[in-house]
């Protein structure tokens, strides 16, 4: 019995053993367009990015520009713009129409041939009580920690270009209270900066912070037509 | 097989056949200890009729021919016979002794002579001698051990997660006694918290399960926990890497108690990969045995286990079970018996900042309690056999999960859950059971309400016997469970901890599943063989969203399950010489599930499995093995990958990296990972003792070695799949990661005995 047992035992675990390391992967048939733009509010000019990716095993270098693409931006209103090819960047088209804070937006038509739809509404209201005025004082050769306090409707989370908001060194938070933290120019120069404040809906936080998996709006496609709003504000480092 | 003398009974014998029947009643019990044996079948040699022993090792049999001969045999004892001559002279008490070699023997599901007890369709019994027959990692374990049913299935070899016939282990009711407990698990779910000696048989009821039963809509884990010896004193101490446990019995004809308990010493933590934090559980469990060994009037059980984790009050989990429960037979012997029994049960969750799916930390602090008053009739004629049943019960449900920190996570996906349930729970079932010739047939019914839920699920089950080897049954029935508990099925071998419970109501539709099962057994000589079929569809099966969905924001999903496949057994059973045994089991399986776009696969769903398990005994050594395959896992592929490109300003600033890299998934489980190739061995040594052999003192030594090629057990992913993510040829970030490399892992133990 013992010997019987075995060499059955033998012969199964060589046969399966070298079943090996397949892995089914169906592998789709064409390119995918790739839509990604964000709406911001109180603008009159929005750029699309437009790209077509290869599959993963398809011996394509990377992503294209697409040969043709026709994209229309219509909001509510019953306003309806085609994007126009930017000059001299293949991958890129602009739409000319007026961005409202809480309107909702709609990008749609096809890409070689491929339609593809998105919807967005624009984050409003973005009230920032701290940091209070337009320049914000910071000293050099320190790590500036900005108190915040904001919120917007229709916004989902908050960024400051440049500058960390998360509490762990994120650069995004769900937070309305906090502190933006800034790492100082390189030399002992007094200078200014921009400082920007994004408050942004849930289309576009999900695609941008997510990289495990990005969540697309754009149908027929994948992408994001994400909205936001933009606060300008000018940092003094001296 | 041992042929005892007569055992009993008055000195009258009637010798005639066609006499007006006589029903005789008895105990099956351990021999020098006084368990019970559930589960044992009696064949009555002349009569042509079989019973089953109850949860206290009652039977009552019904003679047609005297004197007639009872064959007694039970997963993991030595069969015996008894000769009956007379039913004038009281209960019989058989006392069984343990068989060394038992793993074939879990696969025999029917009697060969038609019985007037059904439930044995679609069920397996483990005693803990068979648990122990795996090769065990770090300790046996009476939830990995059910690897041994072809029914159950694992996400890894370190899982204790048992899933049944393609479906979560979520969907599946575990009871200690018989009285519902929830999450017997230690860290990381790779152990169950229930100790192996501490137990005396687990029971897999795959559904449709009895109508007695209900509460889960895959199948129903029974745990079943030693009794004393009478008129003597038994305790044993086992040590492995991963624990010291203990256990102690004795009693007399009147009442007898077991206490086991275990703690886990922190050698185990260095095996468990990934695992480096300050943890320790405790797990203890009693019984009483109350009323005479050949009928015990009542049972009392005790159960408790604590875990807790976390080196800080900031970031911790802490959790526990407590269970008391109660049995009491109301009626005298006769041909109808009531039980009644009482339990409750909580289970108690707390934590903060507690890792979880899509590597959100989470704050939770959860309750599970509930308090059960049943009343069970069963009454018996020679063709006919009725079971009623009544419970009432109260369920409460504090289930509350936020993120931990929400700034931290990425994905706004992860809900705030606060969900308080209090509510009363009915249950009712009547099922009829009648013998025509070689068919028996039941047919029953089952009630659950529970607020304003209700669930009323028919059962029908029935048993041919066909020639003298060969049983066919067939099952037919409906599950159902008036509340989910949802995990997430992906999350294994990573640490999940999050238990979302929701009630069915309005918004939350009752998960339902219909189930039709066939099976045919096959005994001849040394060799069994069970084959068997079957086939659900459900509906309103919970499922936390997958991490990979890209076009959704929901975080809980209901959809319709669909799952069939086929078991197949063969085992050999040596002989008292030459004490060995070896099984064989393939299983085919198909589990899918719709969640509104069509039918994909189901996360576990593996095709096809093989399993092998050897024992062999010569002296006071055992050796046995065990071999796992099985093809691949599903998995969503990575179909397009490529970087984020914001037109104009980006809200991440300076921050975006280069690699920034975008996966864009195909379909849901499109893909296949590679299969799985598992071998292990063990062996044990009496260093005092023989098995079977009258010595008091017992000291046994185990080692066993958990996948002895040492080769990746899963190898997972495109690219090369060493690191914890992978690349595509381009080299770009691809979400892949190997799911663990499994090392050989070494096990000693130590077990005494007194």
């Amino acid at each position: 019995m013992d010997t019987r047992v075995g060499l059955v035992w033998a012969a199964i675990a060589l046969t399966i053993n070298g079943c090996g390391t397949l892995v089914d992967a169906p592998s789709p048939d064409r390119s995918l367009p790739v839509v990604e733009a964000v709406l911001i509010a109180r603008t009159t000019s929005s750029t699309v990015h437009v790209t077509m990716v290869p599959p993963l095993d398809d011996p394509a270098q990377g992503p294209r520009a697409p040969v043709t693409a026709r994209l229309f931006l219509s909001d509510e209103a019953g306003h309806r713009t085609e994007l126009e090819p930017v000059a001299d960047s293949a991958a890129y088209l602009r739409a000319t129409l007026e961005i409202r804070p809480g309107g909702r937006y709609r990008l749609d038509g096809a890409i070689e041939g491929i339609p593809i739809s998105a919807e967005t509404t624009v984050p409003a209201g973005f009230e920032i009580s701290l940091p209070a005025g337009d320049t914000i004082a910071a000293a050099l050769r320190q790590v500036a920690s900005i108190a915040f306090r904001w919120r917007a409707w229709g916004a989902t989370a908050f960024a400051a270009s440049p500058g960390v908001v998360g509490r762990h060194g994120g650069t995004h938070t769900r937070d309305t209270t906090g502190a933006i933290r800034i790492g100082p120019p390189e030399g002992d120069s007094p200078t200014s900066a921009p400082l920007l404040l994004w408050a942004m809906n849930a289309d576009l936080e999900q695609y941008l912070f997510d990289d495990t998996a990005p969540t697309s709006n754009v149908h027929g496609g994948f992408g994001v037509l994400g909205g936001a709003i933009i606060a300008r504000k000018t940092l003094l480092w001296r | 097989m041992t042929r005892s003398a007569l055992v009993a009974i008055g000195v009258a014998t009637l010798g005639v056949r066609g006499a007006p029947a006589q029903t005789i009643t008895g105990t099956v019990v351990a021999k020098g200890a006084s368990t019970p044996i559930a589960g044992a079948r009696i064949i009555a040699t002349h009569s042509r009729l079989a019973a089953f022993t109850n949860h206290a090792g009652r039977f009552d049999i019904t003679l047609t021919v005297l004197p007639d001969t009872l064959t007694i045999a039970a997963i993991g004892w030595v069969p015996d016979t008894v000769v009956v001559s007379d039913t004038t002279g009281g209960s019989l008490v058989i006392a069984l002794r343990s068989a060394p070699i038992i793993i074939s023997d879990l696969i025999v599901s029917g009697a060969r002579v038609p019985t007037l007890d059904l439930t044995n369709h679609g069920r397996w019994r483990m005693p803990i001698e068979a648990a122990r027959a795996v090769p065990p990692a770090v300790e046996t374990d009476v939830y990995r051990a059910l690897a041994l049913i072809p029914a159950v299935s694992f996400t890894s070899p370190l899982s204790a997660r048992p899933m049944v016939r393609g479906y979560d282990a979520q969907e599946v009711t575990t009871r200690i006694d018989g009285f519902e407990a929830l999450n017997l698990f230690h860290l990381g779910r790779a152990f169950a918290s229930f100790p192996a000696d501490a137990t005396d048989e687990i029971v897999v009821s795959t559904a449709p399960y009895a109508a007695a039963q209900a509460g889960s809509i895959a199948g129903i884990l029974d745990v079943a926990g030693r009794t004393g010896p009478i008129d003597r004193f038994q305790a044993g101490l086992g040590l492995s890497f991963g624990s010291l446990s203990g256990y102690a019995g004795g009693g007399n004809r009147q009442a007898r108690y077991f206490f086991a308990g275990r703690f886990l010493h922190l050698k185990a933590l260095g095996l468990i990969p990934g695992i480096d934090v300050p943890y320790h559980f405790e797990d203890i469990y009693g019984s009483v045995a109350i009323g005479p060994p050949e009928r015990p009037r009542g049972r009392i059980t005790a159960f408790a286990t604590q875990d807790r984790a976390g080196a800080n009050s900031t970031s911790f989990l802490n959790w526990g079970n407590v269970l008391l429960g109660g049995r009491w037979l109301a009626t005298k012997p006769g041909r109808t018996e009531v039980e009644l029994s009482v339990s409750g049960a909580s289970f108690r969750e707390d934590g903060d900042d507690v890792p979880s799916v899509h590597a959100v930390p989470a704050d939770l602090s959860n309750r599970f309690t509930r308090v059960t008053v049943t009343a069970d009739l069963a009454t018996a004629w020679p063709l006919t056999r009725v079971d009623a049943g009544l419970s009432l019960g109260w369920r409460d449900i504090v289930n509350r999960i936020a993120d931990a920190d929400p700034d931290r996570a990425s994905v706004p996906r992860f809900p705030t859950t606060s969900l308080r349930l209090a509510r009363p729970e009915l249950g009712a079932h009547a099922m009829v059971t009648r013998r025509a010739g070689r068919l028996t047939l039941a047919g029953g019914i089952r009630l659950d309400a529970a607020g304003t839920t209700t669930s009323l699920a028919p059962r029908l089950s029935g048993r041919l016997g066909i020639g003298r080897d060969m049983r066919v049954s067939a099952g037919l029935g409906r599950t159902s469970r008036l509340y989910h508990l949802v995990g997430d099925a992906r999350s294994e071998p990573d640490f999940d901890f999050l238990d979302f419970w929701l009630s069915a109501g309005p918004g939350i539709p009752t998960a339902v599943a219909d189930h039709a099962t066939l099976e045919l057994n096959l005994e001849r000589g040394s060799t069994v063989a069970r084959l068997g079929g079957y086939a659900s569809h459900g509906s309103a099966i919970g499922e936390l969203e997958p991490e990979h969905d890209q076009g959704t924001a929901r975080f809980f999903r209901f959809g319709e399950s669909r799952t069939r496949g086929l078991e197949a057994q063969l085992a050999y059973r040596g002989t008292r010489q030459h004490p060995a045994s070896f099984s064989l089991t393939y299983v085919y399986g198909k589990s899918e599930r719709n969640w509104g776009e069509g039918w994909v696969r189901w996360a576990q769903d593996r095709r096809h499995q093989g399993r092998a398990f050897g024992q062999l005994a010569r002296g006071r050594l055992t050796v046995f093995g065990a071999m796992d395959a099985a093809t691949g896992m599903p998995l969503t592929p990575v179909v397009y990958a490529f970087g984020r490109g914001i037109p104009g300003a980006d809200p991440r600033g300076s921050t975006v990296s280069l690699a920034d890299s975008v996966p864009v998934y195909g379909p849901e489980n499109g893909a296949t990972t590679s299969g799985t190739l598992r071998v292990d061995a063990g062996a044990t040594y009496r260093l005092v003792g023989r098995p079977g052999s009258a010595k008091r003192f017992h000291l046994v030594i185990g080692i066993s070695i958990i996948n002895v090629l040492a080769g990746p057990v899963a190898p997972f992913g495109l690219g090369e799949g060493a690191g914890r993510y992978a690349t595509d040829r381009k080299g770009r970030w691809l979400p892949y990661r190997r799911l663990f490399n499994l090392p050989t892992v070494p096990t000693l133990t130590l077990r005494a005995e007194l």
